[in-house]
């Protein structure tokens, strides 16, 4: 048995070889982040953020880009979220976990969220842009995208889901009231929380997806007029700044702040919407309060 | 999911809440028969031919050691396993003083009618108000005074009103775990159910919430009828008129022993009540 002064020299080195681990992961993820920071906040003002870009993305700023970006990044999620919602309540709801139907759409799920997102980029140009004859534009673009972010998505609803446990069902089914009352008006507000977390994570990897969007949705920096038009997302945008254009980078970092603040930007409406609904909730009618006092 | 439980036909229940609650002034008497209810998940059964009579308005305790399928008795009669992949309850339920054809066909009204209590507190995480408010709107009740009438009055069935009358806006989830239990109860009993399920509803609590729920139950008793599963002998003497006792025999939960818990105490016929009794 150890001795009590050995093992207090133990947990200290325990506790300096965590510390160290621990500080080493915070500089490895801040130093990226500083550079942006560094690097991009001379760049970031207003214009650039409304600006067309100019000099093949040297000089103007990324006001078309932001536009696009964010066209992709909605279609992408009213294409997505309907499909993952309605196949995780499948998989949470309907089916018991253990049914065959389950265990073949958890497998699905598992080995599409695995497919590198150029394979998906291929299956869009093929189905999209040239089978349904959407070419590169911005739909094309967003339809990708949701087939990309669907199986991440959808297993991310499912744990949000399953997080809940089957408590609150038994507890409305026990008061007489339908699944999918249950479902709407209990489980659904009670999971909210992690459904943020979960479109936040999928939003993250569309915004940041370059591959995919590159066979799809093309490269024009114009304003798009309609979501049949061409258009370049952020990250292309980046991309082709810091590889097929000398002296793009600082408008690339630039546009790679932007890039962080939308995604910050997002996270936060989301974070906001969430507390209002569940504050929501948990509050009752003033007049009642008054009636019964 | 492949649940028969079927109904005998008996006086007609009104349509509404407004009839639930007559149905509880009908006359007195009668009882909820069981008869010849098995129980199983998927291949494995855990109760087999399980009849008993549950006299209304009075407690009645359902013991027996872990794994018995005392849970299991008390969700096929609110029909609660259909929500259980797998699981399949057959046999016959029939509550003497309700339309039973109608609730064979009508699971809403069933479980309007026979309300449950589970083991831990399981408040919706909405404000206590709403707690009790929701299942009354889901139920197609509008009148706003009518509602506020309801809760106050289930509130104080359970004696949570004193406790709670100046803080219905907060979140249930800030009660205690007694508090949170007894709202759990006042949310079944707001809808007015003419029985009351409860399936080992203090073991998550401490002594004194453990002491008020009794309390409860013993109150209860006088215009609804209890079924309680529970662990606790002592708890069983001290609130149950009737007693149930299931064993595991060869590897199925059946019926040892049935009777008025005082007798069931004091004069246990079988071994097994016999051997089981000695705990107390």
């Amino acid at each position: 048995m150890r001795g009590r002064g050995e093992a207090a020299i133990f947990d200290h080195l325990a506790f300096i070889f965590v510390g160290l681990l621990g500080i080493a992961a915070v500089v490895m993820l801040a130093s990226p982040l500083m550079t942006v920071l560094v690097r991009g906040i001379p760049v970031l003002s207003l214009d650039f953020l409304l600006d067309t870009p100019s000099d093949s993305g040297r000089g103007g700023g990324v006001g078309p880009i932001l536009v696009s970006t964010l066209s992709i990044v909605s279609i992408s999620l009213l294409l997505a979220l309907p499909m993952a919602f309605a196949t995780a309540t499948l998989m949470t709801e309907v089916l018991s976990a253990e049914s065959h139907l389950a265990r073949l759409m958890r497998c699905s799920l598992d080995i599409l969220a695995g497919v590198p997102s150029v394979v998906f980029g291929l299956f869009g140009l093929s189905l999209f842009c040239r089978q349904l004859g959407l070419g590169y534009s911005i739909a094309a673009g967003g339809a990708t995208l949701a087939c990309m972010m669907l199986p991440t998505l959808t297993r991310s609803l499912v744990s949000a889901l399953h997080a809940i446990g089957t408590q609150h069902r038994l507890a409305g089914s026990a008061l007489g009231l339908s699944r999918a009352t249950v479902l709407w008006f209990v489980t659904l507000p009670v999971a909210l929380p992690g459904v943020a977390a979960a479109i936040v994570l999928a939003l993250t990897r569309a915004l940041a997806e370059t591959a995919l969007l590159l066979f799809t949705s093309g490269y024009s920096d114009r304003m798009p007029e309609s979501v049949m038009d061409s258009g370049r997302s952020i990250s292309v945008h980046i991309y082709e700044l810091s590889t097929n254009v000398p002296g793009g980078m600082n408008n690339a970092y630039g546009s790679a702040l932007a890039l962080l603040l939308l995604l910050g930007g997002l996270g936060l409406l989301l974070h906001i919407a969430t507390r209002w609904v569940l504050r929501g909730l948990t509050g009752h009618p003033a007049a009642m309060e008054r009636k019964l006092r | 999911m492949n649940q028969s439980v079927t109904m005998a036909t008996a006086p007609m229940l009104a349509d509404g809440l407004a009839c639930a609650l007559s149905c509880c002034c009908t006359p007195e008497g009668g009882h909820i028969s069981i008869k010849n209810m098995n129980v199983s998940y998927g291949r494995h059964k855990v109760v087999e031919d399980f009849s008993l009579d549950i006299p209304r308005n009075a407690v009645t305790a359902l013991l027996g050691p872990s794994g018995c399928g005392k849970s299991s008795v008390l969700i096929g009669l609110n029909r609660l396993c259909d929500l259980i992949p797998g699981c399949c309850v057959t046999g016959d339920v029939s509550f003497s003083w309700l339309d039973n054809t109608r609730l064979r066909k009508d699971l809403i009204m069933l479980r309007r009618q026979v309300g449950m209590l589970f083991q831990r507190p399981n408040p919706f995480p909405f404000s206590i108000w709403r707690n009790l408010e929701f299942a009354l709107k889901q139920h197609g009740m509008k009148s706003k005074p009518e509602i506020a009438d309801r809760i106050e009055c289930s509130l104080r069935e359970v004696g949570l009103w004193d406790e709670v009358s100046s803080r219905l806006g907060d979140s249930a989830l800030t009660l205690s775990g007694g508090q949170q239990q007894r709202l759990c109860l006042a949310r079944a009993l707001v809808l007015d159910p003419s029985v009351v399920l409860m399936d080992e509803p203090c073991s998550a609590l401490d002594p004194i919430s453990t002491q008020k729920i009794e309390e409860l139950v013993r109150s209860l008793a006088k215009k609804r009828t209890i079924v309680l599963v529970t662990h606790s002998l002592s708890q069983a003497q001290r609130v149950a008129d009737h007693m149930a006792l299931l064993w595991k025999l060869e590897g199925v939960g059946k019926l040892v022993e049935r009777g008025p818990a005082r007798q069931m105490f004091s004069n246990p016929q079988h071994r097994l009540t016999q051997t089981y009794m000695q705990y107390a």
